[in-house]
């Protein structure tokens, strides 16, 4: 087991370099196009817009000093080498280390990120499992209406549709994760009530869309798994419907959600955030990521891929090892 | 051995025997699910109506501007403002509405004006259908040269362009990218996916590497900056091309894992052993036994897939990173409609959201119909 | 005193499904006395399974008992030591209700044919027979106190320990070996014939009164399946158990069972004690069955004999009797309009047939 952990670890982390390499190559590329630019070619271009009259040297002093006068290679492994001291390189565009950028940001990009599944979890397995144990009642087929138009529903549309409720029917403010006088207090109730008050729209949201799928693949899943011999057999010994619905079926049932947990609910859940996080304006990753995409900010956004890179393989690899540790077919192979 | 005591023919008044070819047990079992069908349907009409017909379809040309900038939509009356009831539905012309306080110039509908009814089949912009007839004929719109005579029932936007048309010019793009791009995800992916599960070995580990490498990037991420990458001197259809090539290329690792898993499990069965004993090259037996053995699926995945490469599209596009005017797809037409400002004063922008959704309900109905469909021997 | 156990009386069970209503069991009455294997014999999908099912109010859905009863003829011990039969109308009970699932496992136990996936992949054999006695051993405490006449038999369950001693032994009696090792093992750790030992120890543990057995070894090869037979013939005649064997393997029956009804298409058609079903079958698919089985010493050129024609439709069954199309014995104007009787005919000897009534 030890061993195993060890070994995903170790694939994880050069997983996490190569991509790191492949995403700052990536960034370097409209750079290296001919007639392509960088972030100094608009940062020039608007300066000269300003008629600054300095524009040629400016650019150059940038230059030198977010080091792009160096070779891509040289670039790369210096700031691949500052990375792992912890210096995540400089950002052009806010002239301030990325760290420092990020850091406030990681905190709640986690946070609901891990609320969002805890949300999404609670909700979809009891559903799931009613759905497939009243088979075609009214309540399943209510569920399965539902989870179906969840089921393809983008987050950042939905976004978008409760934004125009909200502002045009409700008239309330959902921008954002704290209103205008809390933003930079320090925490209070006052302030955690108005957490909830914004948090409710990612909350739906991610209930929404998230729910969706789960509770079909649950139902789909358990469905199968109520048609197998053991679960007749454990009825058989006299136990109580339920027993043998939640200690047999859906113990089994489970394990394949379990997989799907770490190799698509939890990346979907970073990523599609990320768009939603957008829309809302939220103090997330997301909204600095494609900010930084969009000017060319080299370093931010190559650490921002980077930990996109980390958190999904983390979640893999937590999703690996719940599975193994449920069941022990996996465990003993 | 026949019976003596009664014949296993079907007598005379009982049903005759049903086909009993799989494609006509997967149309028969497909035919059942009506959600399906009403998928099935949309679909159809959605693209023949936008990619194929757009011009015929929508009252204005895409670029159409005019005076009446953000307008909100113009209502359709049977029942006009003295009561009567008409036949022939019509609208009422515009006024401009200015409110100072938000500072906001809309147009808005003029209870007072004259009425204008709505035909069928009217003489509008001009324009090649397939770009190649020459037509003006439009769906519906207003028979008069009246410049006030206008027909936005989704409203304009900020040069009075009117929207619904420009929704429908955008679905053509949208509809389109999803499935080219799927298409080209499919061949990519098949075909690495097979030729890694046959030969497994080296070739296996190289596109099993591959494929775990793009799984180990974010998608969206991904897509974005890859997106990003395309210089901004590229003209916009060819921007359209890299966009397409992006999202196949992105998403052709899903469909060779599975493609692998499948031809993984068929490989060793006798119908491929047989095949290989008589002869066949490994190209053959690949090809023409096992590959079709997984086209049910690979139908389905696809099905399933191609609503995720429209949202892919939508999501660059609106964010700036996608497709550029005066290429629009839905995408483009969001990063109007999706700031705060347009959702207070212009709100019928977000018309285009409905649509979206639509589409994608309407694949994942289908793709779920035809998944069930596939398998028309389990249980229901 | 009457030992009957089971008694099923003109039981029907009926499937609504979509194209019409399958009738899996039309009418089917046998008993089964205390301590006595009945082998129930027939194709696939003639019913013997749903029968057995009924027995435990087990019907999957969109089964239903449509008809009949199934009276369980059970001990009780009354205030103290006084042992009285009470019948319990099975068909009456509800399905996930207190009593029938204390009968289930607890009085009538069940082992079934894929011992594969019979068994909870994630539950070790230990945990299986665990879950069967917490449900059903109660230890008796000794007498509370001396309180008037009424002495109160308190009941406690089982304690882990003792529970796991328990499911070792019978791990050992059902011939496994290392039980003390074996208790911790995963079903996918084991082998065919162990699994099935397995169930047979999980169903034994609570000394049910009877045991019914659905096809147990048709998975296994012919080697274990004698095992498995024996294992199951000792423990019989250790605790005087009453076996209703399933299976459709004439050689097995004839082994195991002192009393054989055989079915076709929901119905029974004949019901003997093995000795006289193999010398002196009356029905002709009796008849037919017996000669389809190869004999050591027949010409080799000769054909296997078959039973002419196909098992019918269920939703268009022959009218009269449901065999009459595939009968060698066939009267024409009686057996395709006349359903026969279940008639006694002598020597504990039941069938239904048109050639053995008057009509």
């Amino acid at each position: 087991m030890l061993s195993y952990i060890i070994r995903r670890i170790g694939y994880a982390i050069i997983m996490v370099v190569l991509v790191s390499f492949v995403g700052f190559l990536i960034l370097k590329l409209p750079s290296l196009v001919p007639g392509g630019g960088d972030f100094l070619t608009q940062k020039l271009a608007s300066l000269r817009a300003r008629g600054d009259r300095s524009a040629e040297q400016q650019i150059e002093t940038y230059r030198v000093r977010f080091g792009l006068d160096k070779p891509f290679l040289v670039q790369y492994i210096g700031w691949a080498g500052n990375f792992i001291k912890g210096d995540f390189g400089l950002s052009f565009e806010y002239e301030k280390p990325v760290k420092d950028l990020i850091g406030e940001r990681l905190t709640m990009t986690i946070v609901l990120a891990v609320a969002t599944l805890i949300v999404t979890w609670v909700i979809a397995i009891p559903l799931g499992v009613y759905s497939a144990v009243r088979q075609y009642s009214f309540g399943d087929q209510v569920i399965t209406t539902i989870s179906f138009i969840g089921l393809g529903m983008p987050g950042f549309l939905l976004a978008l549709l409760i934004l125009f409720v909200a502002i045009v029917y409700l008239n309330m403010e959902v921008i954002g994760l704290f209103s205008q006088k809390y933003i930079d207090a320090p925490w209070s109730f006052g302030k955690f009530v108005d957490l909830m008050k914004h948090l409710w729209v990612p909350a739906l949201i991610s209930a929404v869309t998230g729910t969706g799928g789960l509770i079909r693949i649950m139902r789909g899943n358990l469905l199968d798994t109520l048609g197998q011999p053991f679960v007749e057999a454990a009825r058989a010994r006299g136990l109580k419907n339920w027993q043998v619905i939640w200690k047999h079926a859906v113990r089994i049932a489970i394990n394949p959600l379990i997989v799907i947990l770490g190799s698509e609910a939890f990346p979907n859940i970073i990523t599609g955030s990320a768009l939603v996080s957008i829309v809302l304006n939220l103090p997330t990753i997301g909204p600095l990521f494609v900010d930084s995409l969009r000017k060319l900010d080299m370093y931010m956004a190559g650490t921002c891929i980077i930990f996109f890179t980390i958190l999904l393989l983390v979640g893999n690899l937590l999703a690996d090892l719940m599975l193994a540790w449920v069941d022990p077919r996996i465990r003993l192979e | 051995m026949a019976k003596k005591n009664q014949s296993i023919l079907p007598e005379k008044g009982q049903k005759k025997p049903v086909s009993q070819s799989y494609w006509s047990l997967v149309w028969w079992k497909f035919k059942k699910n009506k959600m399906a069908i009403v998928g099935g349907i949309i679909l159809i009409i959605f693209y023949v109506c936008m990619v194929g017909i757009a011009e015929f379809i929508a009252p204005y040309d895409l670029e159409h501007a005019s005076n009446f900038t953000d307008a909100s939509p113009q209502a359709i009356h049977f029942i006009d403002k003295q009561g009567k009831f008409h036949f022939q539905p019509l609208t009422y012309g515009l006024v401009k509405k200015i409110d100072e306080v938000k500072r906001v110039r809309t147009f808005v509908e003029d209870p007072n004006s004259q009425q204008y009814p709505i035909s069928l089949f009217v003489k509008g912009d001009p324009y090649k259908l397939f770009g190649l007839i020459p037509m003006s004929l439009h769906l519906f719109g207003i028979k008069s040269t009246d410049p006030q005579a206008t027909i936005f029932i989704m409203g304009t936007d900020s040069l009075g362009r009117d929207y619904f048309s420009r929704i429908i010019y955008g679905g053509r793009l949208s509809l389109l990218i999803g499935l080219i791009g799927q298409f080209l995800t499919i061949i990519l992916g098949s075909v690495l996916g097979a030729v890694s599960g046959y030969y497994g070995g080296a070739t296996d580990m190289i596109v099993q590497r591959s494929t775990e490498f793009l799984a180990a990037f974010p998608d969206i991420p991904l897509f974005m900056a890859l997106a990003a990458a395309i210089p901004s001197y590229f003209s916009p259809i060819a921007v359209y091309f890299m966009l397409t090539v992006i999202l196949a290329f992105v998403r052709w690792g899903g469909l060779a894992r599975q493609v692998r898993g499948l031809i993984l499990s068929l490989r060793e069965r006798e119908y491929a052993l047989a095949a290989k004993s008589s002869g066949a090259s490994d190209y053959r037996v690949m090809f023409r036994h096992l590959l079709p053995g997984t086209m049910s699926h690979i139908i389905v995945i696809a099905t399933l897939s191609i609503p995720g490469m429209i949202l892919a599209e939508t999501a660059l596009s609106w964010l700036g990173l996608g497709l550029r005017p005066p290429l629009t797809s839905w995408g483009v037409l969001l990063q109007e409609a999706a700031t705060i400002r347009s959702i207070r004063y212009s709100p019928w922008l977000l018309w285009t959201v409905p649509f979206i959704i639509v589409t994608v309900l309407a694949f994942n109905m289908l793709g779920d119909g035809l998944r069930d469909a596939m398998d028309p021997y389990s249980g229901r | 005193m009457n030992d009957t156990l089971i008694d099923i009386k003109d039981l029907r069970v009926e499937f609504d499904v979509r194209a019409g209503i399958i009738k899996a069991v039309d009418g089917v009455s046998f008993d089964i006395k205390r301590g006595q294997t009945m082998g129930v014999i027939g194709e696939s999908g003639c019913g013997k399974s749903m029968t057995a099912r009924a027995i435990l109010q087990m019907i999957p859905k969109p089964g239903k008992i449509t008809h009949g009863e199934v009276l369980y003829y059970r001990k009780v011990k009354s205030d103290g030591e006084t042992e009285t039969v009470d019948v319990v109308n099975i068909t009456k009970q509800h399905p996930d209700g207190d009593l029938i699932r204390q009968i289930r496992g607890g009085e009538i136990g069940m082992i079934f044919q894929e011992p594969m996936s019979s068994l909870t992949p994630v539950y070790t054999a230990g945990t299986h027979i665990n879950e069967a006695l917490y449900l059903h051993w109660l230890t008796p405490l000794k007498k509370v106190g001396d309180q008037m006449a009424e002495t109160v038999q308190a009941h406690r369950k089982i304690t882990k320990q003792e529970a796991r001693e328990i499911s070792i032994d019978m791990l050992r009696r059902v011939g496994i070996p290392k039980p003390e090792q074996r208790v911790d093992s995963y079903p996918h750790q084991l082998s065919g014939g162990q699994r099935q030992r397995v169930m047979i120890a999980i169903a034994l543990s609570c000394q049910p009164g009877m045991l019914i057995a659905d096809e147990p070894t048709t998975a296994l090869d012919v080697s274990i399946e004698a095992q498995i037979l024996d294992i199951m013939r000792d423990l019989q005649k250790n605790v005087n158990m009453a076996i209703m064997f399933i299976t459709h393997n004439l050689g097995v029956i004839a082994e195991m069972a002192e009393e054989i009804t055989v079915m076709y298409m929901g119905k029974q058609v004949e019901r003997a004690k093995t000795v006289n079903m193999f010398y002196d079958p009356k029905h002709p698919y009796t008849r037919a069955l017996l000669k389809s089985i190869p004999h050591v010493g027949k010409k080799t050129r000769e054909r296997l004999a078959v039973i002419e024609g196909m098992v019918p439709d269920p939703f268009n069954l022959p009218i009269g009797c449901v065999f009459h199309p595939r009968c060698p014995s066939f009267m024409p104007g009686k057996c395709d309009k006349i359903v026969p009787t279940w008639k006694l005919l002598k020597d504990d000897h039941w069938v239904s047939c048109l050639l053995y009534e008057e009509v």
